[in-house]
């Protein structure tokens, strides 16, 4: 992707409020006991996702989600009625309802589906990228993760053998330096996951993951360098996790003092990317108002749409775990 | 039709499903040399975007397969050794076999991972001899396969491949270098059925993998006492061929399994609940079992031909339900 036009940076901004209010109203929601599923979301990390996912090609290309991945969902195409079906596991949604709106999958619109297992999505990345290397293709792979994934040993076995096999894939990590409840100092040695890339011999960069035009910039570099056969890149994005781990925690700080909770929120990266637009003159009070509109309606709908979706029935229980291949020996 | 052994069937079987489908292709570790040479000699053909040398890494050669088989391709993952597949467990359990049901139908997991499984002496005891078929077979989504013979496990093998679901292939270590008969080409054996290896009307004996020739070596030792047993060859451990079993058991009247697993929670006890549920009352005498006892499996090679089952278990088995 070349340079940003300013429909880039309206569609990056709606994406990024889209996330942030649509998770918003998960909260009211699960709170009003709409439905079941223990929510994670990402407030405050959105830019992440949307910078980087935004350098991809919105079907062709891959994206394998973390936990904290919303917004990387709407940058791929899934709309909100498609996401919130999801998190009221209705039949009709992509997981069949049978699995959380956090680990969709989706063949049209290049999302692979992953587990409940923090760190699992590693390897799921490296044979998507696989594939996308033996179809002779530019099309990339790209798989987000928290700081807390990164002590899994997946992470290791799966940036090793991306980077011996030349692999089009690019590690994007969401480090917003706590997992669950555990801040980063007491989760590794060096603070600074990009630091890891060297080890492998792959590039690393290390960006504001406040900043989504940062993020676009520096993910779109190592994306192109997948897209030209130059194999995996790392990139660090440091942000920051404004409630708890999901959505039951809604208040809690986590021992994070009052200060640093404070810096992070002036950071915000909504703020900072409408302020970027109003100095270029690319965005006015009329203009931001008819996103805000849009996003609400939208979120709206997408509620109004997800409760009239057919329930799943008791019959669904035994669906969709073989093919009719192996159902029919085994009737 | 040719002479093969079980490896260079499986081997063959690998090349005419390379050779025949583009989106196949085999990833694991030493790929050139192949611990029992079952993919000897593919890398020169195939390539190395085919034919895959990976790290020491089991749970990413896993996650891999599952990622190319989400985007289309038919992955044959080796994992040497049957023990080491505790360390792709999560990729093999939570990833491979959900694809279909979190997908809601949307897709599926075309994949095999072979395996090296079960007992062979050379001292390699505690953590390269176990068997696993029935922890994976507890996996609700895996398809579990264990051939007893080249013929089968070329056959076996072009099944699971072509397989829409993840497909756990676990090839018994002591029974690689026996040989038989093999139909060249396009060899199809089908998953989910048993295979009657020989009729018989006093006793069902059930087994599979290595265990099928002590099966038919203990059915061969009852003939001289004039008992008449008849051999089923499971082939694929799930979904189980119920039928043939249980069609067997109503004629027979008497049942023992023979298994290298360990004897707590093993899938012959599944298969013994099961028959004991559904033909209960076409039983002559107790279901028996005669499997490893529940301990691991030494190094000690005279140590592990008394942990593994052998003919003279099974006649012994035998004997103590005829009257």
């Amino acid at each position: 992707m070349g340079k940003l036009t300013p429909e880039d940076l309206e569609k990056m901004y709606y994406y990024m409020l889209l996330t942030r209010e649509f998770e918003e109203r998960m909260g009211k929601l699960m709170h009003d006991g709409k439905f079941d599923e223990a929510i994670h979301r990402s407030l405050g990390q959105e830019a992440v996702c949307v910078g980087a996912t935004y350098c991809l090609r919105q079907k062709e290309d891959v994206m394998v989600p973390s936990l904290r991945s919303r917004a990387a969902f709407f940058v791929k195409g899934l709309d909100a009625n498609t996401v919130m079906e999801a998190v009221y596991c209705k039949r009709t949604s992509l997981t069949g309802g049978k699995e959380s709106s956090h680990h969709l999958g989706s063949t049209e619109y290049g999302v692979l589906l992953t587990t409940g297992f923090i760190g699992s999505q590693f390897s799921l990345a490296v044979g998507a990228a696989l594939a996308l290397k033996q179809k002779k293709t530019d099309q990339v792979a790209m798989v987000f993760f928290g700081d807390g994934a990164s002590s899994r040993g997946d992470f290791h076995e799966s940036l090793n053998m991306a980077a011996v096999l030349n692999l089009p894939v690019v590690f994007v990590c969401e480090n917003n330096q706590i997992a669950w409840s555990t801040p980063i100092a007491n989760q590794m040695g060096n603070v600074e996951i990009v630091s890891r890339a060297s080890g492998y011999g792959i590039p690393g960069a290390r960006v504001d993951g406040q900043d989504v035009l940062a993020v676009h910039e520096t993910v779109n570099e190592a994306v192109e360098r997948a897209r030209k056969g130059d194999g995996p890149s790392l990139v660090e994005c440091v942000t920051y996790r404004y409630a708890g781990h999901q959505v039951y925690e809604q208040n809690w700080r986590g021992g994070r003092d009052e200060e640093e909770y404070n810096y992070w929120r002036s950071r915000d990266p909504i703020d900072i990317l409408e302020k970027q637009m109003f100095d270029k003159k690319q965005m006015d009070e009329a203009s931001k108002a008819e996103i805000h509109e849009r996003v609400q309606r939208e979120i709206d709908e997408s509620v109004a749409y997800a409760e009239s979706q057919p329930d799943l029935v008791e019959e669904d229980l035994y669906t969709d775990v073989y093919g009719s291949e192996i159902t029919s020996v085994s009737s | 039709m040719a002479t093969l052994n079980l490896s260079a069937a499986l081997n063959q079987a690998l090349d005419e499903e390379l050779a025949r489908d583009e989106t196949v292709f085999v990833i694991g570790e030493d790929m050139a040399r192949g611990a029992f040479a079952v993919t000897k000699g593919l890398g020169k053909k195939y390539g190395d975007d085919r034919i895959i040398n990976a790290p020491l890494s089991e749970s990413t050669i896993a996650g891999a397969c599952v990622g190319a088989a989400m985007m289309g391709r038919r992955p044959v993952g080796e994992i040497m050794f049957g023990d080491f597949l505790v360390l792709a467990m999560d990729q093999i359990v939570n990833s491979a076999a959900k694809v279909r049901y979190c997908y809601g139908g949307r897709n599926h997991a075309p994949m095999v991972i072979r395996c090296a499984s079960g007992g062979m002496g050379r001292g390699i005891g505690p953590h390269h001899n176990q068997s696993f078929e029935a922890m994976m077979a507890h996996v609700p989504g895996l398809v579990v396969v264990m051939p007893s013979n080249p013929a089968d496990g070329k056959g076996l093998l072009k099944s699971a491949i072509r397989c829409d679901d993840p497909v756990i292939f676990l090839e018994s270590k002591s029974i690689y270098f026996v040989k038989g008969e093999v139909p060249d080409g396009e060899h199809i054996v089908p998953l989910g059925k048993a295979d009657v290896k020989q009729e018989g009307t006093d006793v069902t004996l059930v087994a599979s993998g290595a265990m099928v020739y002590k099966a038919l070596k203990a059915a061969e030792g009852m003939q001289a006492d004039g008992v008449s047993v008849e051999v089923i060859d499971l082939r694929t451990i799930k979904p189980l061929d119920k039928s043939t079993i249980l069609k067997s058991v109503e004629k027979t009247g008497r049942l023992v399994i023979v298994e290298e697993a360990c004897q707590v929670a093993s899938f012959g006890a599944y298969i013994a609940a099961t028959v004991a549920d559904e033909a209960f009352h076409s039983l002559k005498a107790p279901i028996k079992r005669v499997t490893a006892p529940d301990t691991p499996i030494p190094a000690n090679t005279f140590l592990e031909r008394k942990y593994l089952p052998d003919e003279n278990r099974i006649i012994g088995t035998i004997k103590t339900i005829l009257h």
